[in-house]
């Protein structure tokens, strides 16, 4: 089966990447597509109660503790027709850190979920496990806030995601000892990276291409929640074009959430806002997005807007 | 070929805009950049330094007044694209190829630069030392994505 895997993710606590990823797996179900939310967000799940639910059922944690053969078995069948959940483990002392390989085996069987959407919800931070989990997305989103933390922290969440994906790449390439010059470089300000480009660009025309292609592999999304104004829907183009321009990364803004405050007591009742109130400004945001990235040849036609260096 | 820095952007990259873009597209454009990197700025705080912001105002101020003045633009436009305003085609060969790198195909370079890497690349794997991996297209995305 043709499948879709979205990652939500973001470098800070409290954006609201939960409820962006409930509120998506809903509308992606409303519109009849087959989902599975999955609580990736190890360390600190809490998927399940955004959507109302807290009956006992096996979770990640009994498919990783190999207690399942298949991440399949624990999926939890919903009462939202065509939205599945697989939950988070409970144990999280254990299951936090999860190792490389265990990672590989929940990758893998991603892949296998019986769903044509997959809908991560991941932990905040830039843990190899949140990074690796977000970079190797089709549609890797990520949740900012209109407020100074929240986008200094996204700022450096992208930041890891393209050291992250250089240096695999450099590893797969064997060619780590480029690794310490870029993380040199990196460092210094916002236009380095294309200070290490050139440099490749000097030594090795194509190992340049490879990582430079590589990174543009990459193509994250962006939702601006917790809107309150419009002024945030010109922070949110801002912030995609200062992205392109100083990080060379496709970011593409989706649109902006806007605040609502009843979302306090809904979570409260332990209702999901979208069936709550499907009439509200915020489920109408969270449908378009879920309309315009499942409608046919939408991501296909996604222009590259960001600028290179110019012998790439 | 000099690797390009955001001061060597011409003024319409400087704005986000294409090159023909009409007056009200170039006032909102301006707008949009002017907000991005204003004192205080949200969009790009955290990322730039406070030199790098300055320095990306002075442009986006320069930029403005020279494509909002008709004269002042059609004097820029003349001196800066004697050739016309139109882009550069993009490199059409290689359909079996992403579409990425047929984005990204290199526009100063031909076939036969092309088929020169392959062979110096041949080269080196048959006679080369074995430290490194040569052929970029020799192995699957190390992300697991799905390719293309």
């Amino acid at each position: 089966m043709d499948k879709t895997i979205w990652a939500v993710g973001g470098g800070k606590g409290g954006t609201g990447k939960s409820f962006v990823a409930s509120s998506l797996g809903l509308s992606l179900a409303g519109l009849g597509h087959d989902v599975v939310l999955v609580d990736a967000d190890l360390g600190a799940p809490n998927l399940h109660t955004f959507l109302g639910l807290n009956d006992a059922h096996p979770n990640m944690g009994d498919f990783l503790a190999r207690r399942f053969p298949s991440l399949n078995d624990v999926v939890l069948r919903t009462p939202f027709e065509h939205l599945g959940l697989v939950r988070g483990p409970e144990n999280t002392f254990f299951s936090a850190n999860i190792n490389h390989y265990k990672k590989l085996k929940l990758m893998r069987h991603l892949k296998t979920l019986e769903a044509r959407h997959v809908v991560l919800d991941l932990g905040p931070g830039s843990s190899f496990n949140s990074l690796d989990f977000f970079i190797s997305a089709e549609l890797p989103i990520l949740v900012l806030t209109p407020e100074p933390t929240s986008i200094e922290n996204g700022y450096y969440f992208l930041k890891s995601c393209i050291l992250r994906i250089l240096k695999l790449y450099m590893e797969h390439y064997r060619i780590q000892d480029l690794l310490r010059r870029l993380l040199e470089q990196i460092e210094k300000n916002s236009h380095s990276l294309y200070a290490f480009f050139q440099m490749l660009i000097d030594e090795d025309r194509n190992y340049a291409h490879v990582l430079y292609r590589a990174l543009k592999t990459f193509k994250p999304l962006l939702i601006l929640n917790m809107a309150r104004n419009e002024r945030d829907d010109l922070l949110g183009k801002s912030i995609a074009q200062v992205t392109r321009r100083h990080l060379l990364l496709d970011l593409r803004f989706l649109g902006t959430i806007p605040y609502d405050v009843r979302l306090h007591g809904c979570l409260i009742d332990r209702t999901p806002f979208l069936t709550a109130y499907p009439a509200s400004d915020a489920a109408v945001s969270f449908r378009r997005i879920a309309e315009d990235l499942t409608a046919s040849g939408g991501l296909a036609s996604r222009p590259d807007e960001s600028r290179k260096p110019d012998a790439l | 070929m000099p690797y390009k820095k955001i001061e060597d952007s011409d003024l319409s990259e400087v704005l986000g805009l294409d090159k023909d873009a009409g007056p009200e597209e170039v006032v909102d454009a301006y707008r949009a950049a002017i907000s991005a990197y204003r004192p205080g700025a949200l969009a790009s705080y955290g990322l730039v330094t406070e030199d790098e912001r300055r320095f990306m105002v002075e442009r986006i101020e320069d930029a403005y007044r020279t494509l909002n003045d008709p004269e002042a633009r059609t004097r820029y436009d003349a001196e800066k694209f004697p050739n016309g305003l139109s882009s550069p085609p993009r490199a059409l060969f290689r359909k079996t190829v992403s579409r990425v790198e047929i984005q990204d195909a290199d526009r100063g370079t031909g076939f036969l630069s092309r088929l020169r890497d392959i062979f110096r690349r041949k080269n080196r794997e048959n006679g080369g030392p074995k430290t490194r991996r040569d052929s970029p297209a020799d192995g699957q995305d190390p992300l697991g994505r799905k390719k293309g």
